[in-house]
């Protein structure tokens, strides 16, 4: 069997088919590394080895092929690239194109590199021995790889999705396929105007560093500008949280005042005759103590703040909202994320409820209660079948994590995101969150580790 | 008097008018549901404190009442009676919201509208039945056939090619394998944290990083692969 093509080129400046899949595979190994993983355990062990294998026998099987085919197999050899990358990180599908240029780039690089110290090499000592090239190999791609890892992992972040747009993977894509033909045209034909005669290995190794310094240079301005996205909407939520704030003083100022308008109500009944007058300062006087019921004093500041302004919405749009809270529990959560937690599961409560026509059934329940060293948070309520989008043959649903019932507004890109932030803080306080739909009622649980 | 195939209920409240009204609710709700319930009425919270021993499943209580209030008559029956489900019925929200210190199941505004009620207690009725619902496992013991409580168990180890059943007062050693266990123990409360080990959640204290904590103190580990499921059965499980 020829081997030669695999491990020992007969011209020089071809690399061995062999460290060229090693190449490919180390570097998709890079990101495996830095994205989310699908599988942690065993399963990612024979994931590792399987994709290794593949991206190997496929260099061996292109090495065999005639030197027509190069660049149909190059292709092939990218499109695997991006299988394997696909199939072991926790990936959506145009981010996974991104990586797949990224990891291919550096693989395209590394490869050049090698080629060329070891094409030096041989210049300088004159003999042509595998092991040097082996050992030349290990050397160079320990380092690249090394060295770009620490400095890519810095460029995007483990667990998140990068969210790319069709655009920018186009302008991604094309900056890897110029590196990529920049650096290889003196091998197909040295009468292009671009290309190198002398100094190919050369240049083929300054174009694919150009490229990957241009690409890791884009992801990172693009993680630099997620961040600063993210920490306006964390400034907005303080925000809102202020004017919540500002609200509940306004709200006690009104108590105030009501309490005040009280006694004279309490005058007028005494002195009025006319039924018709009667009626309207006791109906008066009602909306005043509405107003009084609505304030909730659980034992958290924060709670109460949010608790009393939901309920005030509630009152507004007919609504009961039953709070058994004991805010005590909340004292080892961060502002924010209660802020969060509770903001999210009572807005959605209240929105699927305001639809209910039967004004009975607008009914919210919540609890917030100790379980041995657990703090579960609970909200029940109505809500039509049409809202949850559920399977007519169901009675009874129960949501995994990743197929929370989608949302029920039409835009997708704002909303949606309030079951996926609950989980988040369930998930940060070492809990669970527990989404289910039975008989006409949509039930939240969130689970949270109480740590003192 | 006690009806072991009845649901017990007794409705504390001083006004006559409301208690006659959740009796209505009660008999209506046991019109559309298969169980059958034990009314039983007393006027007061002293009432229900006096002779209380463990006879009633559910009690709907008043909160304002004349000589023991509804809270510090739940306070004195939760001493004797863990287990009872208590409801409130009440006027005004600013106890009702102090409930969980008495762990009440909910409560409710007069005046009670029906769907509330039934909410509240067809939630209660669902936990009186769970509760008295026992699910056994056969398990051979040295030659002998055992029938054990799930209830009972703590949790379940796999050890060599033996099964470790760790129970309330005494272990079991039986032939495995673990496997058989997981698909008997899954539906009813079970949940596994590690290759070697089967919990019952009801026994779990806390969940740590790489450790379950039962309410035994006894410290089990939980393995990185299985802690999502694991917690996922938890929050489901949970009271």
């Amino acid at each position: 069997m020829d081997l030669t093509a695999f491990l020992d080129p007969v011209k020089l400046q071809d690399t061995p088919r062999l460290f060229t899949a090693i190449a490919e595979w180390l570097a998709v190994f890079v990101y495996f590394n830095i994205y989310k993983r699908r599988h942690h355990d065993y399963i990612f062990v024979v994931q590792c080895v399987f994709t290794c294998i593949m991206l190997v026998l496929f260099q061996f099987v292109a090495g065999l092929l005639p030197l027509s085919l190069w660049i149909p197999t190059m292709i092939g050899a990218v499109l695997l690239m991006y299988l394997s990358l696909y199939l072991v990180l926790d990936i959506k599908p145009l981010d996974c194109g991104v990586i797949t240029t990224h990891a291919f780039v550096l693989a395209e690089f590394a490869a050049s590199l090698y080629k060329q110290l070891y094409v030096w090499l041989v210049y300088f000592m004159g003999q042509k021995q595998i092991m040097d090239s082996v050992m030349i190999m290990l050397v160079v791609y320990t380092l690249t790889y090394l060295i770009y890892f620490n400095f890519e992992r810095g460029n995007i972040a483990p667990d998140r999705n990068l969210n790319i747009s069709r655009k920018e993977l186009i302008s991604v894509v094309l900056t890897g396929v110029g590196a990529f033909i920049m650096s290889n045209i003196s091998f197909i034909s040295i009468r292009t105007p671009f290309s190198a005669s002398e100094n190919m290995l050369y240049v083929r190794t300054l174009v694919d560093f150009g490229g990957m310094l241009m690409l890791m240079t884009q992801m990172g301005r693009r993680n630099e500008l997620t961040l600063k996205n993210e920490s306006n909407e964390i400034n907005q939520l303080f925000q809102k949280q202020y004017e919540q704030y500002k609200l509940a003083v306004d709200n006690s100022e009104a108590l105030r005042k009501e309490m005040h308008d009280m006694k004279h109500y309490v005058m007028a009944l005494k002195n009025e005759d006319d039924p018709a007058r009667r009626a309207e300062v006791l109906e008066d006087m009602e909306q005043a103590l509405a107003i009084q019921e609505s304030f909730m004093n659980t034992g958290n500041k924060v709670l109460d703040v949010i608790l009393t302004t939901k309920s005030l919405q509630c009152q507004k749009k007919n609504i009961t909202l039953n709070a058994m809270v004991d805010g005590d529990l909340l004292s080892g959560i961060h502002v924010k994320d209660i802020c969060s937690l509770f903001g999210n599961i009572l807005d959605n409560a209240i929105e699927a409820t305001q639809q209910i026509e039967d004004a009975e059934k607008r009914l919210i329940t919540l609890s917030v209660r100790k379980r041995n060293q657990f703090i579960i948070v609970e909200c029940e309520n109505c809500s039509d079948a049409s809202n949850v989008r559920f399977r007519s043959d169901q009675r009874r649903r129960i949501f995994r994590s990743n197929n929370l019932p989608k949302t029920s507004k039409g835009d997708n890109v704002k909303h949606g995101f309030g079951l996926k932030s609950i989980n988040q803080v369930a998930e940060k306080y070492g809990g669970a969150m527990h989404c289910s739909y039975e008989s006409g009622w949509f039930k939240v649980k969130v689970l949270l580790s109480n740590k003192k | 008097m006690y009806f072991i195939n009845m649901i017990n209920v007794c409705i504390v409240e001083d006004d006559l008018e409301q208690a006659n009204l959740l009796k209505d609710y009660i008999s209506k709700y046991e019109s559309t549901s298969k169980e059958q319930f034990n009314i039983s009425y007393l006027p007061d919270g002293i009432d229900l404190v006096d002779d209380y021993n463990g006879q009633f499943d559910i009690i709907l209580l008043d909160i304002q009442m004349k000589h023991l209030d509804g809270m510090a008559a739940a306070e004195k029956i939760r001493k004797i009676d863990p287990d009872v489900i208590i409801i409130f019925i009440t006027s005004t929200v600013q106890y009702a919201v102090q409930g969980y210190a008495v762990d009440a199941l909910g409560y409710v505004l007069k005046p009670v509208p029906f769907t509330q009620f039934t909410q509240l207690f067809d939630k209660a009725t669902t936990r009186v039945k769970s509760k008295r619902q026992h699910v056994y496992i056969k398990v051979s013991v040295d030659d002998k056939q055992l029938k054990l409580d799930c209830d009972t168990v703590h949790y379940v180890e796999s050890s060599r090619n033996n099964v470790i059943l760790h129970c309330d007062d005494e272990d079991y050693v039986t032939a495995g394998p673990l496997k058989k266990f997981e698909e008997m123990l899954m539906t009813h409360g079970f949940s596994k944290c590690h290759n070697a080990y089967i919990i019952n959640l009801s026994f779990v204290e806390a969940v740590q990083k790489e450790e379950v904590i039962l309410t035994s103190g006894e410290v089990l580990p939980i393995s990185r692969a299985r802690k999502k499921e694991f917690m996922a059965a938890l929050t489901e499980d949970i009271l």
